[in-house]
């Protein structure tokens, strides 16, 4: 996996990526099982900031939570700071500092209880530890202006990756209410499509 | 209410009998008894009104209108907030009304049946196996007088929940979906409620624009076969009293590929798997949470030829248990015994 890949990568997470990049990226996935393994455990690292979150089909998800995620400090303290859904972002992070926050997630105040899931590829025993994560916001805060300050507002261009992954789940999760209401019926399940249509 | 039945008290005491109906609130009922109440209640009564359901981070809010005339329920479900949708129902008949270019359209089509038309019509006997109910005294929802009602699991393989129940109807006027530690990950909640009013044909006639779109679905159950497609799929590992409750080969719905489907219940909570060939974008050891329901993705690799397929495992289930789940799908051969 060579460095302009991680390059590649990194920008495709951080919603900087142009298409040439995002096409690469996805042209390089199919063939190299590294990459594939890492840009995996990206996506997990981000449901599991979104833990709570919900899904939406406009598959905004990238760049939502990409940009709540602070670059963090230059000391390199493994951290991710909530930043209020601001567009933070100072610069493209080093590729070394990927590792180190994937192993150290921590979710500022805004995010109540996340979880971080570890597990590795062939592990049957799934790690599921609540994380009290607090975190000090040590980066600048953003302008008001730089915001995007409703869901639908947010930069979802460079998203194209997630969007399939995402949309797939939706759909699951919505043939599952569906299915559940109309075999076991009941308030939750139906509501519970509605709540899914309306994302 | 209670004022309504203060003249029973006063009848019953002063003639000395004991004067108690099936419909009677103030009989002394078993949990099982109030969740059958409410079964009836949610298809024989006449009511309206406005809902909240929080699930995630994200809140809707419905009004429901329901009658029943004829033996045909009728209900009309709609949305207060965002894009304007309505779901109308009559019988097995349901029309969606919507807006062009709403996402449901490129989904699935197909719409449960109303929000109280069944819920939770299951054997409630079998629920104590699993789960513990207990009633919990009393509390106030919707401007109106509930009991509380906990079905609480015994283990961590599923969720609980915690009811408020009308104490005159039966109705669900809340409802919590909480984890083994009591973190609450639903919460449905009446807002406001009439029961046994009258209802009017306008209550039940949806508000179409110019521009709506109009999609027609039938509750009907299909054919027995068609829910029992022969799946060369199954789970070695389930949580303790889950079983199958149908299997089927579907379309996915974005490609019209082919998706084996598994369902399956303890009486109560349910999950969905769905196995598909290994897509050639967009692949990824997922974890979505929404709420209570999780979305796990696993590969697995033993169906013939070595191929890769994509395990999705859908449910109100913890998250670890949707992963042990989607880690023990395994084909099975056709010409196994």
């Amino acid at each position: 996996m060579s460095e302009q890949l991680k390059e590649s990568l990194s920008a495709v997470m951080d919603d900087e990526a142009d298409e040439f990049e995002i096409r690469r990226v996805l042209n390089e996935a199919t063939t190299d099982p590294e990459l594939r393994g890492v840009w995996e455990r990206f996506h997990l690292v981000r449901s599991v900031m979104r833990a709570e979150g919900r899904l939406r089909a406009t598959g905004a998800l990238s760049a939502q939570f990409w940009s709540r995620v602070d670059v963090a400090d230059a000391a390199g303290v493994a951290g991710v700071v909530e930043s209020g859904g601001g567009a933070l972002r100072a610069s493209r992070p080093a590729w070394v500092g990927w590792g180190q926050r994937i192993a150290g997630v921590a979710v500022a105040s805004g995010v109540a209880a996340a979880v971080i899931l570890g597990f590795g590829a062939n592990d049957n025993a799934v790690v599921l530890a609540p994380t009290i994560a607090v975190v000090e916001p040590v980066a600048a805060i953003p302008s008001p202006a730089a915001r995007a300050m409703f869901d639908d507002e947010v930069d979802s261009r460079a998203d194209v990756p997630v969007s399939v992954d995402r949309q797939r789940a939706q759909a699951y999760m919505l043939h599952h209410a569906n299915h559940v209401a109309l075999t076991n019926g009941g308030v939750v399940p139906f509501v519970k499509v509605a709540a899914f249509e309306s994302q | 209410m209670r004022f309504a039945r203060l003249p029973v008290h006063l009848l019953s005491m002063l003639s000395g009998v004991l004067l108690a109906g099936p419909l009677s609130a103030d009989v002394e009922r078993s949990p099982t008894e109030w969740l059958d109440l409410m079964n009836r209640s949610f298809v024989e009564t006449s009511y309206d009104g406005t809902f909240s359901y929080f699930s995630g981070d994200d809140l809707s809010t419905l009004r429901v209108v329901h009658t029943i005339s004829n033996g045909v329920q009728r209900e009309r479900l709609v949305h207060l907030n965002g894009a304007p949708r309505e779901i109308v129902r009559n019988g097995d008949a349901v029309e969606c009304i919507m807006q062009p270019g709403d996402e449901i359209l490129a989904l699935e089509s197909s719409i449960p049946s109303g929000p109280f038309a069944r819920a939770f019509s299951r054997a409630f006997e079998d629920l104590s196996k699993h789960y513990t109910l207990s009633l919990h005294g009393t509390d106030r929802v919707a401007d109106r007088s509930a009991i509380r009602l906990a079905i609480m699991p015994r283990d961590v393989q599923r969720y609980g929940f915690r009811l408020w129940l009308d104490e005159d109807t039966g109705l669900l006027l809340r409802s919590e979906l909480v984890d083994i530690e009591g973190t609450k990950l639903e919460i449905f909640q009446f807002a406001t409620l009439e029961v046994g009013g009258p209802i009017t044909e306008q209550d039940l006639t949806p508000q179409s624009g110019a521009n709506s779109v109009k999609s027609h679905m039938s509750l009907a159950p299909s054919a027995p076969d068609a829910q029992r497609h022969a799946v060369n799929w199954h789970a070695e590992w389930l949580p303790d009293g889950f079983t199958m409750a149908s299997s089927d080969i579907r379309r996915t719905p974005s490609t019209a590929k082919p998706v084996a489907t598994l369902m399956y219940s303890d009486g109560l909570a349910a999950f969905s798997v769905f196995i598909e060939d290994m897509p050639e974008a967009g692949f990824s050891k997922l974890v979505s949470r929404i709420g209570a329901t999780v979305a796990v993705s696993e590969i697995v690799t033993n169906a013939p030829g070595s191929t890769r397929h994509l395990v999705t495992v859908v449910g109100e289930i913890p998250t670890p248990i949707a992963q042990r789940i989607a880690q023990s799908i395994r084909y099975i051969s056709e010409d196994a015994p």
